[in-house]
């Protein structure tokens, strides 16, 4: 059971549109390495983990990365609001408006709509941990990769927070993996 | 503190707690996490009971009066007039 909480995690105040920024950074919601299949992958993964450590543990980190995907959708929210048709096209948005309009829609930056088998959950407490330690750093990279693309000062103060995030969550993952192996 | 800030500070003390029970779920014998979970939930939830009282609901639960208050005030993601300095391109 969950509740929502009528706040974010970080706060989101972008000053300026900007819609190739938007069409970069939906890729942390809907990509392949993005927050909605980080918070379906550690939730679907917890009904077979062995101890209260590990499910505890993706219990937590996976209701905190829906409150990621909140994030996120609110930057690409706030980045698209009052967009002129010119505006849509020069920041190269053309492609999902035609879609989505400026609905949140989770997809890749690539357009590919999000994709399941980006979510593994193989039942084996070994093999899931270790797909979360990578799923962590890939999560981490795509931030740096938008960091080194994007100048907005706004936009990077919350990715920088989302991408700490990253690793703090590798972490707790690291540490309920070696629960198993020492 | 007004509206803003105290928002940002129960994000301040909400975060510390997130922080603390990811640690405590790997460190569940650990006293100073413990100690720390607890004096922080204290704040919060002092905190909050100020924000929902003054301010409006952050649950459901504490929305109050004749009216269902929870639908009322701004959504996290909805921006005030003073965030939005620059007007252009018109509304939508």
């Amino acid at each position: 059971m969950w509740i929502y909480e009528k706040k974010l995690q970080y706060p989101v105040k972008i000053k300026n549109p900007n819609a190739r920024l938007a069409g970069m950074i939906i890729d942390a919601l809907g990509g392949p390495d993005g927050e909605l299949g980080a918070s379906m992958r550690y939730l679907n993964q917890r009904y077979t983990m062995p101890s209260g450590k590990i499910i505890g543990t993706l219990t937590d980190i996976g209701s905190e990365e829906l409150g990621h995907m909140e994030i996120v959708a609110s930057l690409v929210h706030q980045l698209t609001r009052n967009l002129t048709p010119a505006e849509i096209i020069a920041g190269g948005f053309d492609k999902y408006y035609i879609g989505h309009g400026t609905g949140i829609y989770p997809a890749a930056a690539s357009g590919e709509p999000f994709n399941a088998f980006a979510i593994s959950s193989k039942g084996d407490a070994i093999c899931d941990l270790n797909e979360d330690l990578a799923a962590e750093q890939k999560a981490r990279v795509t931030y740096d990769n938008i960091l080194r693309l994007s100048d907005d000062p706004d936009v990077n103060d919350v990715i920088k927070f989302l991408r700490q995030r990253e690793i703090v969550h590798y972490q707790r993952f690291g540490e309920c993996l070696r629960s198993l192996t020492d | 503190m007004n509206k803003d800030e105290l928002l940002r500070y129960i994000q301040e003390l909400a975060f510390r707690k997130t922080e603390t029970e990811l640690f405590l779920d790997t460190h569940p014998d650990c006293r100073d996490a413990l100690d720390l979970y607890r004096r922080n939930l204290e704040m919060l939830e002092a905190a909050t009971a100020e924000y929902n009282n003054k301010y409006g609901p952050l649950t459901a639960t504490a929305a109050v009066g004749d009216s269902w208050s929870w639908i009322k005030s701004p959504w996290p993601w909805q921006l005030a007039e003073g965030d939005m300095p620059t007007a252009k391109g018109g509304k939508r």
